[in-house]
């Protein structure tokens, strides 16, 4: 049976009977086994679990990186399923900044550059796209290493920049993995500071999958993960 | 678009190694092939060149002691000694209206009637010929002399008469300059010019307008004279191609196979020796052309698999297929463009400083030259070369699921 956790309010994201099979050596690997979630516009939601509880392929379904093998991910009205590849990337470019667990910056580009290429192709002029980026990395307190290639940067520093990329196409939804998994606490809460102000104050929609650093309290909902399935919310 | 150029000038920074080789390869190419072509295109003019002044023009008769052909006629004073001749051999007699019929054959560029007369001197009994023809004629500049051949006084004019011309072996041997007189058949004539022409089938030791020659071969034959009569054919061709065409129709024109064809044997071989050359020459530019859309294309898919992770991370931020794959082509035209221009300035460095004859092996006064027409059609070569080695590499990143890159991080 699946299990339903679902929020009051504007309903912004929403996950329904959300299930996803690996097959691997031609044994099928059930990785998320039937999701129901409902997630508010502006709302912080973190989703907890261990490692390999699913945390991470259920924001790659989020995003449309990862396509379901069945149930439903509605965006903003949008049924994912439907949308063709060109569709979810320019759903993904205009309205969700993702944040990587492994930060997944370009290593052969500079900050500038990385944070620069969520704003390629959208028309923007280049004198703008300077200004945004320098802008951004600039409160991010990053503004002396805009031409420093991430093996250059600290990981806090990457980090940053990996959330500055995040929030550069001013996205009405951010999905982070794990986005202080890696880091000491004093570096994460610095990250935390870095990632929510400008989430509360833009009202954009947060889903954080965490295995616990990440503090909870922050989120205005946590839902527990175990196994593919949400066991239970706070 | 601006921005899939900009980021591929700039990915093509940051892998200056990979993008310094495929440019190289690029410039390689197109040099060697601007190199080749121009010394191909130069080496076929000269070829032209040659073949035609060997190839178009030959001189056509009806050899004596045959049966008389319908259109021909015998008439000699002295077949030991004076006579008609083409090529040392006796000849018949054609009519003049034969080389109208002859000047119609589609394979015909001009065509004159000559009068060659070999005659006896009486007082010393050497021997000497008379060549006779029209001045306005073209093909007797290609068969017999041309004007540029005179090295003393002047060449025949169309209304000269009483006028002859001499060959420079023949005027030295009878001490004889411009000016000077000579008696022909009892006919005296002024020495208007010395010519001194290269190798051509017609030559004589005299020249002089075909009225006059005619006058003077009837005055030495007596009662048989001639009228409106020639014993050889001057025939220039439309191209060395058409020649054995233009043979043919001619003996066609005169059924029973009598008349006899001289031509230069030697620019079949030639042509066709230099048909190899060229044929060779536009394989192996054909070959390397494709040798380097090969080595771009395989360095091109190298730099995607290799970027698979990246391109992954792009796919996963926002870019579209169609964004990656512009990215892919963008960085592969920009080589191919960058490689294509410094190939161009390499060959028309090579083409200006190394002598054209040196690198076709063929030389002729026409200059080499360096067919802008080439450079361009090599430079839209590598572009095109550019964008089939970016295409497969580019659609192969594109078809890329951003979270199978990710995932096999």
């Amino acid at each position: 049976m699946a299990n339903e956790m679902t929020g009051e309010g504007d309903i912004f994201l929403e996950c329904k009977n959300l299930r996803k099979s690996f097959t691997v050596k031609r044994k099928e690997i059930r990785v998320l086994k039937g999701l129901n979630l409902s997630v508010n516009r502006g709302e912080i939601v973190a989703i907890v679990g261990k490692t390999g509880a699913g945390k991470s392929t259920f924001l790659r379904v989020l995003s449309g990186l990862e396509q379901q093998t069945s149930g439903s991910v509605i965006f903003e009205g949008h049924r994912m399923e439907n949308l063709s590849n060109e569709e979810l990337a320019l759903l993904r470019r205009e309205n969700i900044g993702i944040i990587f667990q492994n930060f997944n910056l370009l290593p052969s580009w500079t900050a500038y550059e990385n944070v620069e290429a969520a704003l390629l192709h959208i028309g923007m002029s280049k004198t703008t796209r300077r200004e945004k980026v320098k802008t951004l990395l600039n409160n991010f307190g990053l503004g002396d290493r805009l031409d420093n290639l991430p093996s250059e940067l600290s990981i806090g520093q990457q980090q940053r920049v990996a959330i500055a990329r995040a929030l550069a196409n001013e996205p009405t939804l951010i999905l982070a993995d794990e986005p202080t998994g890696e880091i000491d606490t004093e570096t994460a809460q610095d990250i935390i500071g870095h990632l929510i102000t400008p989430v509360r104050e833009k009202g954009v929609t947060l889903t954080i999958a965490t295995h616990g650093i990440f503090p909870l309290d922050i989120a205005d909902r946590v839902f527990y993960m175990k196994d593919g399935m949400l066991v239970s919310q706070q | 678009m601006r921005d899939s150029w900009e980021c591929a000038w700039r990915e093509l920074m940051r892998r200056k190694g990979r993008t310094l080789t495929n440019i190289f390869g690029y410039l390689l190419a197109v040099a060697i092939m601007v190199v080749l072509v121009n010394a191909l295109l130069y080496s076929k003019e000269a070829t032209n060149s040659i073949l035609n002044r060997v190839g178009t023009h030959f001189i056509a008769f009806v050899p004596a002691h045959i049966p008389p052909c319908p259109e021909c006629s015998v008439k000699s004073p002295d077949e030991e000694s004076e006579g008609f001749v083409a090529y040392g051999v006796a000849t018949n007699l054609i009519a003049t209206s034969f080389v109208d019929k002859v000047k119609k054959l589609p394979t015909i560029y001009d065509a004159s009637a000559y009068l060659l007369f070999r005659f006896k001197d009486q007082k010393d009994g050497h021997l000497f010929t008379v060549g006779g023809f029209d001045p306005d004629d073209f093909v007797v500049s290609k068969t017999c002399c041309a004007a540029k051949d005179i090295v003393k006084g002047r060449f025949l004019l169309p209304n000269d008469r009483g006028v002859v011309m001499l060959e420079k072996a023949y005027a030295k041997l009878k001490k004889l300059k411009p000016g000077d007189e000579i008696t022909i058949a009892g006919s005296i004539f002024s020495v208007i010019g010395i010519v001194n022409p290269p190798i051509r089938p017609a030559k004589a030791d005299i020249y002089m307008h075909f009225d006059d020659a005619e006058k003077v071969i009837n005055k030495r034959m007596g009662t048989s004279s001639i009228h409106n009569e020639a014993n050889v054919i001057l025939v220039e061709v439309k191209s060395s191609k058409v020649q054995d065409e233009a043979i043919t129709s001619m003996k066609n024109l005169l059924p029973g196979d009598y008349l006899v064809a001289s031509s230069y044997a030697c620019y079949r071989p030639a042509a066709k020796v230099m048909g190899i050359n060229e044929d060779a020459a536009w394989m192996l530019t054909i070959i390397i052309g494709i040798c380097a859309v090969i080595l771009a294309l395989k360095s091109q898919l190298s730099s995607v698999i290799e970027r698979r992770r990246d391109i992954g991370i792009l796919k996963a931020i926002g870019w579209t297929d169609g964004n990656v794959v512009l990215q892919i082509l963008a960085e592969s035209i920009l080589q191919a463009m960058i490689g294509g221009i410094l190939g161009c300035l390499v060959a028309v460095a090579i083409l200006l400083f190394v002598p054209i004859e040196m690198l076709s092996g063929i030389g002729t006064p026409a200059p080499g030259a360096i067919s802008p027409l080439v450079l361009v059609a090599a430079f839209l070569l590598a572009l095109m070369g550019g964008i089939i080695a970016g295409l497969f590499p580019a659609l192969a990143a594109a078809r890329q699921r951003p979270a199978d890159a990710l995932r096999s991080l």
